[in-house]
């Protein structure tokens, strides 16, 4: 991402004139999802319109999460396919107008988990466009380095106007992310490290509410904001066996020992009613047994499977899988299978 | 031996089993000792002899490396056969019995139809293959050879769904 000063002296002066109630700039991102995650991050209330190839997308956020999408014009559409097509987009530009909400938002899905499947989808699409236009072997170079590698004509164009509602800290300032050699915006970061709008508990519930291995979140570190790295944005599927098994998920949720939602993807509540009571049958087991606290339990349930780990001593997650995912990898990294040996696991029964 | 091993020792043991379970003279196919108790009070000789047959295909999932014990349970979450670790006791393994009892039961309630389970924890898995009659239930250390075990398992469990399916699930 990069900052750059306007172009022309009548774009510099109208960028001075909105920079008294905020921040004007041009900014270039490889990949959208880096905005839309700040953009959650900020906990604001804003909306986002892309476009690409002369389709029109609109994002739209609320309280941390994305709440609604549509593309409009001749691809209409609405809700969960609206959102992945417009992340899935590979190039474009967007802005933040102030556009007309909808009545109803339509999206219960996770932006973490809207951002992964978007990048699954890209890299679909990628891979397809490879596979038909060259014939050569494909390169082994990971998939990381071909988004980068997006000629910088295609990248995308942010042209937005913050609004800082505090001043910023003399002791803070920009600094470049650990790999992606990044800037963000101060607002965005302040929110994070101190979002004046949304109470301490709040914030320390929120925490609680993200599903696991999504949550990067920018830093305060002595008095220097540090922006998260691109690999921390959005784990490749493939190397994430937690991103793999939540993107194969029907079902997720995650619960405390006291049957609390603390956070879901899909309501299902005979999943979460399922899930509390077998969490306590097998709290009970371990205690007959004396074996210690439960690591995991999966069930095979005729056309999916039943598949529930404990995060921490309070927390476990439940998630309802297709019968044809393998856990193995999963298990190993929580430290829930057997450890490496010569033997092989192939998951269980 | 795991570490759950050196737990389970503070379990309190019968003086009688405790003198049987120090018996070189006992071969791996040879019925538990509680077993034995068990068929001594039995009115019938046929259900002594089943429940030794049962105990016997429990005892065959012992040659999979890590497995530390098995247990029949009978559709109603009763103990029929038990072949766990002599200090467990047969009170355990009828709790635990009736704690997988419970576990089906929750996974059943939505009209699912349930396949194996598999239970981690910290220092032993349980696997549960649910059968016509009820089920069987192996508890094996973690560090154990998996296809092996779900073979192993599969066999005892068609092999006591049989003995089950003959003479009913009449707990020992």
């Amino acid at each position: 991402m990069t900052l750059s000063a306007p172009a022309t002296k009548n774009s510099a002066s109208t960028s001075i004139a909105e920079a008294a109630e905020g921040f004007a700039g041009h900014v270039q991102v490889a990949s959208l999802a880096d905005v839309v995650q700040l953009r959650c991050l900020s906990n604001k209330r804003a909306s986002m319109r892309v476009q690409c190839d002369g389709k029109v997308g609109l994002l739209f956020f609320d309280r941390g999460q994305l709440v609604h999408a549509m593309i409009e014009g001749e691809h209409q559409a609405a809700g969960v396919e609206a959102a992945l097509e417009i992340l899935s987009w590979p190039y474009g530009i967007f802005d933040s107008p102030e556009l007309v909400w909808p009545n109803a938002p339509e999206l219960q899905t996770s932006w973490q988990h809207l951002l992964l499947m978007g990048a699954q989808r890209l890299d679909e699409r990628r891979r397809g466009e490879t596979q038909t236009l060259d014939a050569k072997p494909r390169n082994t170079q990971s998939d990381k380095s071909q988004m980068v590698s997006i000629p910088a004509e295609r990248r995308l164009n942010f042209q937005e106007k913050s609004r800082v509602n505090h001043p910023i800290n003399d002791r803070t300032n920009l600094a470049e992310g650990p790999s992606s050699g990044s800037s963000v915006r101060p607002d965005e970061l302040l929110d994070n490290a101190s979002n004046s709008d949304v109470p301490t508990s709040r914030t320390a519930q929120k925490a609680a509410l993200t599903p696991p291995s999504f949550t990067p979140k920018p830093t305060l570190d002595s008095g220097t904001l540090r922006a998260p790295s691109r690999a921390a944005v959005v784990r490749r599927p493939e190397s994430d066996p937690t991103a793999t098994l939540f993107a194969q998920a029907d079902y997720a949720v995650r619960l405390d020992r006291a049957g609390r939602v603390l956070w879901s993807h899909r309501d299902n509540e005979e999943l979460v009613g399922q899930a509390a009571y077998l969490a306590r049958i097998l709290d009970l087991i371990a205690d007959e047994l004396a074996a210690g606290q439960l690591q995991s339990f999966e069930c095979d349930l005729g056309d999916r499977r039943l598949f529930m780990y404990s995060e921490t001593k309070e927390v476990f997650m439940a998630l309802l899988l297709p019968t044809t995912t393998n856990t193995t990898a999963f298990r190993a990294q929580l430290n829930a299978g057997p450890p490496p040996s010569s033997r092989s696991d192939q998951g269980g029964l | 031996m795991s570490k759950w091993k050196g737990i389970s020792r503070l379990f309190w043991l019968p003086a009688e089993l405790e003198d049987e379970q120090s018996d070189p003279t006992r071969s791996p196919g040879s019925t538990p000792p509680e077993a034995q108790a068990t068929a001594a009070g039995a009115a019938s000789n046929t259900l002594s002899q089943r429940n030794q047959r049962i105990t016997n295909a429990l005892r065959c999932m012992r040659d999979v490396e890590g497995v530390v014990g098995g247990l029949a349970v009978g559709p109603e979450g009763s103990l029929v056969v038990h072949d766990l670790f002599p200090k467990l006791g047969p009170d355990i393994a009828s709790r635990l019995a009736a704690r997988l009892r419970q576990l089906h039961e929750a996974l059943i309630l939505h009209g699912g139809k349930v396949g194996s389970l598999d239970l981690r924890f910290d220092q032993l898995r349980v696997q549960v293959a649910p059968i016509k009659h009820g089920m069987v239930a192996v508890l094996v250390e973690h560090a154990t050879n998996s296809p092996a075990l779900s073979m192993a398992l599969e066999i005892a469990a068609n092999r006591i769904q049989a003995e089950l399916a003959l003479g009913g699930a009449h707990p020992a």
